[in-house]
């Protein structure tokens, strides 16, 4: 009986993922480790950028999307994103907001492209239709304009509206 | 609470954000912070409407009516809409190349696509950090129908024999004269592109 060669992830908090080899080379990252030649049974991966709670949710998806390559999202989003990915994804991305950010970060990191795109798509969605304001209490942004330079930005929007 | 600051956001993470943005957002969102605002002005959107934006700059400094300033972006707008279409997912870097080509593609004269294809250098000062051919396309786009040209020439031709002053002539002239143009080149050209839109 031929076992399925399996990889070990490390997290940033010490958690141990054990995932197939095959599911985890959906991360460009992880597949460049292991064309460097480590020939252990079970390679360990340490990914010290990332916290186990997001690992989870690669690895989770990385299951299910090894085998269902996910349909590339159309740019810009004509609506929203739940129009247009799969049943899957949408409980996938039932997430909080804190989470949503933590798996850009680690699917930025560990290059994994369908992934990005999702949760990039999904922050897009929710940026779509709201205001300077609203986005920055949304997400936190420290407004770094100066008055002076924001009157200047309304009157340069004022002219990209109207052309 | 999030993102505690916007710099700890990876730029490229940023820039695929927006590239599943429609335009209005997209002014929006480059509304927010210094880092969206910079980032979102090297993608394709950002391109276009930058260019608009030094359109607009050049027309304000001129005097020109809130109705010319908009009528000649709109026409601007179209253009750098139709030479981008294609140019989306490119690579920043190659973008400009080909943003240089298609307007070789165009049909402009022979004088005017060399004018056009020798724009490519850095010359204003605050700018500069950004690609050297935004700028040159901001100038490219200046020649074709901005500054001295088409409004001034719509304004000249309408009322026949009604002269710009001497001052304006002359630095109209010295440019021309600097890309080895003729007036009447100049001229017939930027007519025949006004009466195909």
């Amino acid at each position: 009986m031929s076992e399925t060669k399996q990889v070990e992830l490390t997290s940033k908090d010490k958690v141990s993922f054990k995932v197939d080899r095959d599911v985890i080379l959906m991360s460009g990252l992880v597949k460049d480790m292991l064309e460097e030649g480590d020939e252990d049974e079970t390679p360990i991966i340490p990914i010290p950028n990332v916290d186990s709670k997001p690992l989870q949710k690669v690895i989770e998806y990385c299951q299910y999307h090894h085998k269902e390559p996910a349909q590339e999202i159309e740019k810009p989003l004509k609506g929203k994103i739940e129009d247009v990915i799969c049943d899957w994804d949408k409980k996938f991305l039932e997430i909080d907001q804190s989470l949503l950010i933590e798996l850009i970060m680690a699917a930025n990191y560990l290059n994994i492209k369908d992934l990005l795109d999702l949760t990039c798509a999904k922050v897009a969605s929710m940026i779509k239709g709201k205001s300077p304001e609203q986005i920055r209490e949304m997400f936190g942004i420290e407004n770094d304009f100066t008055p002076e330079e924001e009157a200047k930005i309304r009157e340069e929007n004022k002219w990209c509206e109207e052309a | 609470m999030i993102i505690p600051h916007p710099e700890s956001q990876p730029d490229e993470i940023i820039e695929n954000i927006l590239n599943f943005l429609p335009p209005e957002s997209l002014l929006k969102v480059s509304s927010t912070c210094k880092q969206f605002r910079r980032i979102w002005k090297e993608t394709p959107n950002g391109i276009v409407y930058n260019m608009i934006i030094e359109l607009n700059y050049s027309f304000k400094k001129l005097s020109y009516s809130m109705k010319e300033q908009l009528d000649v972006t709109k026409f601007a707008k179209e253009t750098i809409c139709r030479i981008s279409e294609n140019l989306e997912n490119k690579h920043k870097e190659t973008r400009h190349y080909e943003f240089i080509s298609k307007f070789g593609e165009m049909d402009l004269s022979e004088n005017l696509k060399s004018a056009i294809s020798k724009i490519d250098r850095v010359d204003y000062g605050e700018e500069s950090k950004y690609y050297d051919w935004r700028n040159g396309m901001t100038h490219a786009m200046e020649i074709s129908f901005g500054q001295l040209g088409i409004v001034r020439y719509w304004e000249w031709e309408y009322q026949q024999g009604c002269h710009w002053d001497s001052n304006e002539s002359s630095v109209m002239n010295n440019k021309l004269k600097d890309l080895n143009l003729t007036n009447d080149d100049y001229f017939i050209r930027i007519y025949y592109k006004i009466l195909q839109c």
